[in-house]
C-alpha cells in the first residue's frame, strides 16, 4: 500500500533517538523481570491466587516479548488515540468498475456491511446506520476524501463525529486475469470495536469483503438465519441473543448476467471479458 | 416437521421444528421422499467433528419433491423431483467454474471458522457442523436448499428414489475416489473399507478399466458384498498380519497401483500404532485414528496414487509422511465434487451399468433413526446402509 491512510488522532512518525532506544529496552526488560517475578510468586502460591498471578505473568511477559520483536516501547494498555488498523484482500471474479460501481451503489453497500440499517449519500458526505447486537443503533458519518473512478475510495468521519474511523477501498485488476482484487484497510479508535460495530478493524474489513464477494460473484450472501433447529442449550440461546448479520435481499444489477461454466482447463469466457477491460485501465 | 437432531455425543433424537422457508432469492424447500444416513455422520454421532451444536439437523444425502422456490431460482418448478447433492455450491466462484464444487467460497456463512483451522474455507454442506455452514440437514421432511439453480438434478420419474437417492454423495465420492487414482486399463487398485463408499469405489474401479481390485475390511457381511456383488478380492485384516505385506504377496511384490482410503478419521486396526491412537482419541491429543492413511501410504508401489474419500477433520499423528515422498506418490484428497459427477453417473443408472440400490440393507422410518445410528455404527445386523423414509409411521416394535 503506497500511501497510508490519514486515520483520525494518529500519533506523528518521528526519529528515535539514541536515548530513547536505551529507555525502551530498560522498559521491555524491567517488564520481562517482572513478569518473571509473578511467574516464581504464582508457582509459590495456590489455588486461584496461583491461576491469577501466572495469567499476569504470561499476558505481561507476551507484551514484552511482542514489543522487543516490534522494536516498540513496552505499553501495558492501548494509549488514549491509538489507532487500530487493519488491512484485508480478496478476489472477486468481476472487473474492477462493476466493483467499484457496486460499493458506490448505496443499496449494495448497506447489505455488505454487517448490521447495517441504511446507507445515505448527498455530496461527498455519507451516513450509517448501524444496528449494534448489543448496544443498539448508532448513525455513523463519513466524508469521501479521495475518489479515483474504478479505482480507489477513501473516506474519514466527519471532525466530533460518535464513532472515530476511516477507511479505503482498492479495486485492482487480479494480474492472473481473474477478475480484481479488492484491498480494504480500516482504522479505528481502541473502543471503535465497542461503539461502532462489535467487531474488531480486522474481523470488519474480513467480513465485509467476504459478504462483498459473495453478493458480487453469486448474487446473495449466503446465511442460516431463520432456518429450522431442534432445542438449543441453554449456552446456545445465551450465544444467540446476539443475532448474525442477516443475508441479502437486494442483488447486484447487473447480476442478471448469462450462466457460465466453461470446461475445466480452457479459459474462460468471463475471464476472457476481463482481460481487455483491464488493459483499458 | 418432524427431524433428526444432534443432541450431544452419540446422542441424536427426533424432535418438532419448524417448517424451513424461503430466505434468500436463490433457495428452494424441498419435500423429501428418501434420506440415508452416512459413514461421515457417525463421525458428527461419534463427537469427532468440532462445532455442532446441540440441536442441529443431521443428514446431507436426501432427495424429494421442490415446495418452494426462490425468486431467482429459474430452473427448477414446484413439482419437480430432484437429487440434492451434499456439497453447496454458488455455481459462479473460481472453484464452481473449475469444477471444483465442494471447494465453493461463497456458500459457507461461517468460512472464518473453517479459515481459523484450515487456512481457507471449503463450501458449506448440509448438517455437517457450523464449522462447514451450519446448514440444517436433510434427515428431516422437509429442507432449505441454497443454490437450488445450481445443485439439485431433476431425476426421470421411472427410476425409484433407491436407484437415485445415492448420487447425493456416497456414489459420486466413491466414484471420484476411483477417478482420482488415473487408471490404466489392467491396474490393480486396493480398497480400504467395504462400506457404502468403499463398495461404490470398488464397482467404480472397474467401471474406470482396473483388472483387480482388493477390498480390505474385518465384517464378513461386508467382503461377502464386495466379492460377489463387486467382484473384488478381499482381505480380512484381522486374519492377516499385515495388510501392506499381504497385498505385496497379492501383487507379485510390487504393490498396488493405486489405493483409496474409504475409512477416514475412525480407522480400527490391530497394530500397535492404532491402539496408540485409539487412546490419543480417547485423551483429546488427536482428532483422527489415521490408522488405514499409514497402511496405504506404505502398501501403495512406488509413483503411485494414494486417494482419500474418508473424512478427516482435525490433527493426525505419525504419518509415514516420508515413505509417501520417497516413493514418489502422488496424493488426491477432498471432499466429491458432486455436482460434477450427477449427469454422468445419472446416465450410466439410467444406462442400467449399474443400480446403486444394491447396498441398501435397512429401509427404516425417520422415527427409527436414533436406532439406524446405533446399528450402522456398531455394524449390528449386518448393517451397510440404511435408508429413512421421513413420512413413513414407526414400526410397531
Amino acid at each position: 500500500m503506497a500511501e497510508g491512510i490519514a486515520a483520525p488522532g494518529s500519533p506523528p512518525q518521528s526519529q528515535v533517538s539514541r536515548s530513547s532506544q536505551d529507555q525502551q529496552r530498560f522498559g521491555i526488560a524491567a517488564g520481562a523481570a517482572a513478569a518473571g517475578g509473578l511467574l516464581l510468586a504464582g508457582l509459590w502460591l495456590h489455588a486461584w491466587p496461583r491461576v491469577l498471578l501466572l495469567s499476569a505473568a504470561g499476558c505481561l511477559g507476551f507484551r514484552a516479548f511482542r514489543a522487543q520483536q516490534r522494536g516498540e516501547p513496552l505499553r501495558l494498555w492501548a494509549q488514549r488515540g491509538t489507532n487500530i488498523e487493519s488491512e484485508d484482500a480478496i478476489s472477486i471474479l468481476r472487473t474492477p468498475q462493476e466493483l467499484y460501481q457496486s460499493w458506490n451503489d448505496t443499496e449494495l453497500l448497506r447489505q455488505i456491511i454487517p448490521y447495517c440499517r441504511g446507507v445515505e449519500r448527498s455530496g461527498q458526505r455519507m451516513r450509517f446506520t448501524i444496528e449494534r447486537p448489543v448496544t443498539g443503533a448508532v448513525e455513523m458519518e463519513s466524508e469521501i476524501t479521495q475518489e479515483l473512478e474504478n479505482r480507489l475510495l477513501a473516506w474519514e468521519a466527519v471532525p466530533g463525529a460518535e464513532i472515530q474511523s476511516a477507511g479505503e477501498v482498492r479495486f485492482e485488476p487480479d494480474p492472473s486475469g481473474r477478475g480484481s482484487i479488492v484491498r480494504l484497510r480500516l482504522a479505528t479508535g481502541p473502543s471503535g470495536w465497542l461503539r461502532g460495530f462489535g467487531l474488531s478493524a480486522k474481523q470488519q474489513a474480513h467480513t465485509e469483503l467476504r459478504r462483498f464477494k459473495q453478493l458480487m460473484e453469486a448474487g446473495e450472501i449466503a446465511t442460516i438465519q431463520g432456518q429450522p433447529h431442534g432445542q438449543r442449550s441453554a449456552m446456545a440461546r445465551l450465544e444467540r441473543l446476539v443475532p448474525e448479520p442477516l443475508g441479502s435481499d437486494i442483488m447486484p444489477a447487473e447480476y442478471a448476467r448469462p450462466r457460465r461454466r466453461g470446461p475445466v482447463g480452457e479459459p474462460l469466457e468471463r475471464e476472457r471479458a476481463i482481460r481487455p477491460a483491464r488493459e483499458a485501465i | 416437521m418432524k427431524a433428526l437432531c444432534w443432541q450431544g455425543k452419540e446422542q441424536v433424537g427426533v424432535e418438532t421444528v419448524s417448517d424451513p422457508h424461503i430466505i434468500n432469492p436463490h433457495d428452494a424447500v424441498v419435500r423429501i421422499t428418501s434420506t440415508a444416513i452416512c459413514g461421515s455422520d457417525l463421525h458428527l454421532f461419534d463427537g469427532y467433528i468440532p462445532s455442532m451444536e446441540q440441536g442441529d439437523i443431521l443428514g446431507h444425502e436426501f432427495m424429494g419433491e421442490v415446495v418452494e422456490i426462490g425468486s431467482a431460482v429459474r430452473n427448477l418448478a414446484v413439482g419437480d423431483r430432484v437429487v440434492v447433492p451434499f456439497p453447496i455450491a454458488c455455481g459462479h466462484c473460481y472453484f464452481c467454474e473449475h469444477e471444483l464444487w465442494s471447494l465453493c467460497d461463497n456458500t459457507n456463512p461461517n468460512a472464518w471458522m473453517a479459515e481459523k483451522l484450515f487456512g481457507y474455507s471449503p463450501a458449506g454442506i448440509f448438517g455437517y457442523s457450523h464449522m462447514l455452514g451450519g446448514y440444517a440437514g436433510g434427515q428431516a421432511q422437509y429442507a432449505r436448499v441454497p443454490f437450488a439453480d445450481i445443485g439439485p438434478i431433476k431425476v426421470p420419474e421411472r427410476l425409484s428414489d433407491e436407484q437415485v437417492l445415492f448420487l447425493s454423495d456416497i456414489f459420486p465420492t466413491g466414484y471420484m475416489a476411483a477417478e482420482n487414482c488415473d487408471i490404466k486399463p489392467g491396474d490393480t487398485v486396493a480398497v480400504w473399507g467395504c462400506g457404502p463408499v468403499g463398495q461404490f469405489a470398488i464397482k467404480s474401479a472397474f467401471l474406470l478399466g482396473a483388472g483387480r481390485v482388493i477390498a480390505i475390511d474385518r465384517f464378513p457381511e461386508r467382503l461377502r458384498l464386495a466379492r460377489e456383488s463387486a467382484r473384488a478380492e478381499t482381505i480380512n485384516y484381522e486374519e492377516v498380519d499385515d495388510v501392506p505385506g499381504q497385498l505385496a504377496l497379492m501383487t507379485g511384490g510390487r504393490g498396488p497401483d493405486a489405493c483409496i482410503d474409504a475409512v477416514g478419521m475412525e480407522a480400527h486396526g490391530t497394530s500397535l500404532l492404532a491402539r496408540m491412537d485409539a487412546a490419543k482419541q480417547k485423551l483429546m491429543l488427536e482428532t483422527g485414528r489415521p490408522n488405514v492413511l499409514r497402511e496405504a501410504i506404505r502398501a501403495c508401489r512406488k509413483g503411485g496414487v494414494l486417494s482419500v474419500a474418508g473424512v478427516y477433520g482435525g490433527f493426525l499423528d505419525t504419518i509415514p509422511f516420508g515413505a509417501a515422498f520417497n516413493k514418489g506418490l502422488r496424493i488426491a484428497t477432498g471432499q466429491c465434487h458432486v455436482q460434477r459427477y450427477l449427469r454422468p453417473l445419472l446416465d450410466r443408472v439410467q444406462r442400467n451399468e449399474i443400480d446403486p440400490s444394491f447396498i441398501i440393507t435397512h429401509r427404516l422410518s425417520l422415527d427409527e433413526a436414533p436406532r439406524a445410528y446405533e446399528i450402522f455404527r456398531d455394524k449390528k445386523e449386518n448393517c451397510v446402509k440404511v435408508v429413512l423414509d421421513p413420512w413413513a409411521a414407526p414400526k410397531a416394535a
